[in-house]
């Protein structure tokens, strides 16, 4: 809200008798105004009180204070009367009744007394700039007042009266009022914990996402907490071994909206919007202003259109798509990863020999619910502003069909398109080659490839994605004592698990470097070696220097080390640039060679590690709202639990299904004490805040209708 | 002839595509494949009169419903599909028909009431009486229900037809007096 100070106002009726009998007069006392806007500079404040009559616009009284100079906060402390019973020269009528009366108004504004500025005001010229007023129906003024009142803009007439249509809106609002962090702790420890709660059907998140109305608004705070405290893939990976062993039919694996498939969506989207548009902004805004048409469906051809040009510029756009989706692999956000990483596993634990689920998981969410809806309806992911033409919509619509579909591709056997409508059997036709399962194969498996960040089945390891290889040039390491520290060709691979490098391509590994040991990838000076295109791998131990072929390669080796590196816990901050050759750094010339070094890291890539400000207490105090509100299923939840603990389930039918009564029971009854008490000091709160802010005051002056203030909510409860 | 617009709706996987190409082109999708939004047209016979069927297979992952109000507006007969061996897909039904009735703003929509993959009887977890039920909770004259099986082709055909037999009872007018070319079309 614009903010133009707020005016101190005291109003009563006072009754005085004269020789006509008894007359009525409004007293108007300006006392003082508070944080008025400064103009030019300066503020030199004064008001101006007018009274208006009845319904007619012509019978006004116009009455000012002094100026005060050069303040914001004015104490004026005038009183003013207005007549109510007094005619002016045009009044023909020699009583108003109160009815009349009280359909007046009264208006004060308050001006910056500047010379060289003036206005017109009621017929009137006032010297001046117009700083705000405030209207107040003399209704309201029946009984005497003695308040503040906002000030606002004045309204401009010009449209008030002409008819310009109606527009129905719905605006809530809603107040938070977020404690501080230990009020929250209990609550929080609850929903914490969610991932060891044994069965999991009784833990809180699980009742969380029972009793709300929509999922999302569960997932939306508990995917938030969850990864602040880092609790998000301990959850993810207890959820989907759940629901990977109730559901019965794998295609259907992870499609149906639980809170788990809600959680990963709206993880993608708080942590992948970046990376989205990274990918799809440049090429969608293309689609939409060259505007070709698209469409291949016949029936719907317009005359003039030719099948096959459209399916051309159709193709364009989708190869478009579709490569720079395929080359992202590397710059997806390490939070997606891992989520996918734990899908991944998940399925492969369950379904070992089943190699099309392993993608269908990751595929379900990546294609299915991140890029395919992106590309359908651009505008809710923020990648377009206005609604794309009928036109633009189609050309969409069909691409979004075709990732879809590819993506798709390498979940079943077949790895084939299900030809379901006859015009997209071409377009599909010209997609289905081993050029795109294996560029979706290899996406799939680099983003699904996180490190050991987490590997609780090391039993059931898959095997490992290759991300990387190639013959590159070597330094000794000196692993042994009295080695030359030569220069050797060596074939380099890398993995989801471990850099490795042996004499020839599928040679014996001579050294394995577990990822879980770089600590850091960079560039090393040319200087150290003499050698162009060298990057430094560091180990705990040691360092390994690598010469690339050219600057191009040394880039993408670069790329790929750090982004399989970017979840290690133990990565440095520090390095040296140089290498350390004749008893000392040759960057820095310290001679110690376990000393820190002395530059700084280079950065992760921005789309990688992607900050997201979260406030865990406001989460909670979210979630704490939600589960308030529906207090009442709480309690029949709980109900339920007693009755099939007391009945062993047989005498009653119950109406809900319970897993295990007795931790249902007792999480029910964890989450219903700390919802009370907390409510508890929310209303002590609120009244606290009601006490001191009675409307009218200096804290709550009249007019402050832009917010639903927290006493006016105090008094709902 | 007269054109008809149905829209098949539904969660994820019961059946939606393959119910649709199962009465279009008469074969079965064993693979899923998850819609986006898929049209088909069929000329078919319903007692004794032409009709042509514009079905929209539409998606029944959450995240591309935002379209479904436009679907909505448009369709003329609705699909409501579910598969028995899920209960969560039967009870987004609810929703779903409110949905539908909100934006048609009328009590007055032909739908049917579809219980697919009634193949899998093993692996029932709704019951044939739930969903009779449920189908008369909504609204007896404009609610069909039958339980189908795209795998089998068990009423497939029958529930497009009944849903044209609705759409025909609700809004009897004809084109007759149009000439061929002109469409007629129903709100
Ligand atoms: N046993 C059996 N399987 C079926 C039947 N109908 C469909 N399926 C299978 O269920 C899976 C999903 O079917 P779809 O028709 O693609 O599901 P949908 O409702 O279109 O799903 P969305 O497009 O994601 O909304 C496929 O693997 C089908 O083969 C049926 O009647 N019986
Ligand atoms: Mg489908």
């Amino acid at each position: 809200m614009l903010k133009l100070g707020k005016v101190h106002l005291e109003l009563r009726f006072e009754e005085c008798l004269n020789e006509d009998g008894v007359t009525r007069k409004l007293a108007v006392r300006v006392v003082e105004c508070s944080d008025l806007p400064v103009t030019n500079g300066a503020c030199n404040p004064y008001a101006v009180v007018t009274m208006c009559y009845g319904n007619s616009k012509y019978k006004e009284e116009t009455k000012r204070t002094v100026v005060r100079k050069k303040t914001i906060c004015p104490h004026y402390d005038e009183t003013f009367f207005f007549d109510l019973e007094h005619r002016g020269n045009n009044f023909d009528r020699k009583h108003y009744d109160i009815e009349d009366i009280f359909s007046g108004a009264l208006r004060v504004s308050l001006w910056h007394d500047d010379s060289r500025m003036a206005r017109e005001v009621l017929g009137r010229i006032l010297p001046g700039v117009f700083l705000g007023q405030i209207d107040i129906p003399l209704r309201d003024a029946s009984s005497p007042q003695n308040s503040w009142y906002f000030l606002r803009p004045v309204l401009d007439t010009k449209y008030s009266s002409t008819d310009i249509g109606a527009i129905r809106l719905k605006i809530s609002y809603n107040t938070e009022h977020v404690f501080s962090s230990q009020h929250y702790d209990d609550l929080r420890n609850l929903f914490l914990k969610s991932s060891n709660t044994v069965p999991n059907s009784s833990s809180a998140a699980c009742i969380l996402a029972r009793v709300v109305d929509n999922l999302q608004d569960a997932a939306q705070p508990l995917v938030r907490v969850f990864l602040h405290h880092g609790k998000l893939v301990p959850f993810i990976e207890t959820f989907a071994n759940y629901e990977i062993t109730h559901t019965i039919d794998h295609p259907t694996l992870f499609r149906g909206n639980t809170l788990l498939t809600k959680t990963v969506d709206e993880l993608m989207k708080l942590v992948g919007l970046p990376y989205l548009h990274h990918i799809l902004k440049p090429i969608i805004s293309q689609i939409c202003t060259e505007h070709l048409s698209c469409e291949i469906d016949p029936t719907r051809l317009q005359d003039s259109e030719n099948i096959n040009t459209n399916l051309d510029n159709l193709r364009h756009y989708i190869d478009q798509i579709f490569d720079a989706i395929t080359d992202s692999g590397l710059i997806c956000p390490t939070e997606m990863s891992q989520a996918f990483f734990t899908l991944r596993q998940v399925a492969c634990k369950h379904y070992p020999d089943n190699n099309e689920i392993h993608y269908q998981v990751v595929s379900g969410f990546v294609f299915l619910r991140f890029f395919a809806p992106a590309i359908l309806g651009p505008r809710f992911f923020e990648l377009t502003e206005d609604t794309p033409d009928t036109q633009t919509n189609r050309t969409l619509t069909l691409i979004s069909k075709a990732i879809q579909g590819l993506g798709n591709l390498v979940c079943s056997k077949s790895w084939s398109f299900s030809m379901k409508e006859d015009y997209m059997i071409p377009l599909f036709t010209q997609l289905s080659d081993t050029s795109h399962i294996n560029a979706i194969k290899m996406f799939l498996d680099i983003i699904s490839s996180s490190t050991k960040a987490h590997s609780s089945y090391i039993g059931t390891r898959e095997v490992p994605v290759v991300l990387k290889q190639g013959m590159l040039i070597k330094r000794a390491q000196g692993r042994k004592k009295f080695g030359v520290k030569n220069f050797k060709r060596r074939y380099f691979c890398l993995t989801n698990e471990s850099l490795t490098y042996s004499k020839r391509k599928d040679g014996i590994p001579l050294c394995v470097i577990p990822v879980e040991d770089i600590l850091a990838v960079e560039q090393l000076q040319e200087e150290s070696f003499k050698m162009k295109y060298m990057f430094q791998v560091i180990q705990p131990e040691r360092a390994l220097y690598v010469q690339a072929n050219n600057c191009i390669e040394e880039k993408e080796w670069l790329d790929v080390l750090m982004r399989v590196s970017a979840a290690n816990q133990n990565r440095l901050k520090m390095y040296h640039p140089a290498a350390y050759i004749n008893n000392h750094w040759l960057c820095c010339k310290e001679v110690d060679c376990s000393i820190e070094g002395c530059s700084q890291v280079s950065s992760d890539h921005p789309l990688v590690k992607v900050q997201v400000d979260i406030d865990s207490d406001r989460e909670i105090e979210k979630i704490h709202a939600l589960l308030l509100h529906n207090m009442e299923k709480l309690e029949a939840m709980q109900d339920a639990c007693g009755a099939l603990e007391v009945y062993s389930g047989n005498q009653f039918s119950v109406p809900m299904e319970i897993e295990d009564s007795k931790s249902c029971f007792e999480m029910l009854n964890d989450l219903l004490k700390c919802v009370i008490g907390l409510e508890q000091e929310h209303k002590q709160y609120l009244k606290s805040v009601q006490k001191q802010h009675v409307k009218g005051s200096f804290e709550r002056p009249i007019g402050d209708d832009s917010i639903l203030s927290s006493s006016d909510i105090a008094t709902k409860l | 002839m007269r054109e008809y617009k149905l829209v098949v709706l539904g969660s994820g996987g019961v059946g939606k595509s393959a119910l649709t190409v199962q009465f279009v082109q008469g074969i079965f999708v064993e693979k899923y494949d998850p819609t986006i939004e898929d049209s088909y047209r069929k000329q078919v016979e319903v007692d004794g009169q032409q009709c042509m069927l514009e079905i929209l297979d539409t998606a029944g992952t959450e995240q591309f419903t935002a379209m479904r109000d436009l679907y909505m507006k448009n369709g003329q007969g609705f699909l409501l599909v579910y598969s028995i061996t899920a209960q969560s897909t039967f009870n987004d039904l609810q929703d779903l028909r409110e949905q539908i009735l909100r934006v048609k703003d009328t009590d007055e929509v032909p739908m049917i009431l579809v219980g697919n993959k009634c193949d899998l009887e093993d692996e029932r977890v709704v019951g044939k009486d739930q969903g009779a039920h449920l189908a008369r909770s909504f609204n007896c004259e404009m609610c069909g229900f039958l339980e189908t099986s795209a795998k089998v082709k068990l009423n497939v055909q029958e529930i497009f037809f009944d849903l044209v037999r609705m759409i025909n009872k609700k809004n009897p007018e004809t084109c007759k007096k149009s000439k061929k070319g002109s469409k007629c079309v129903l709100v």
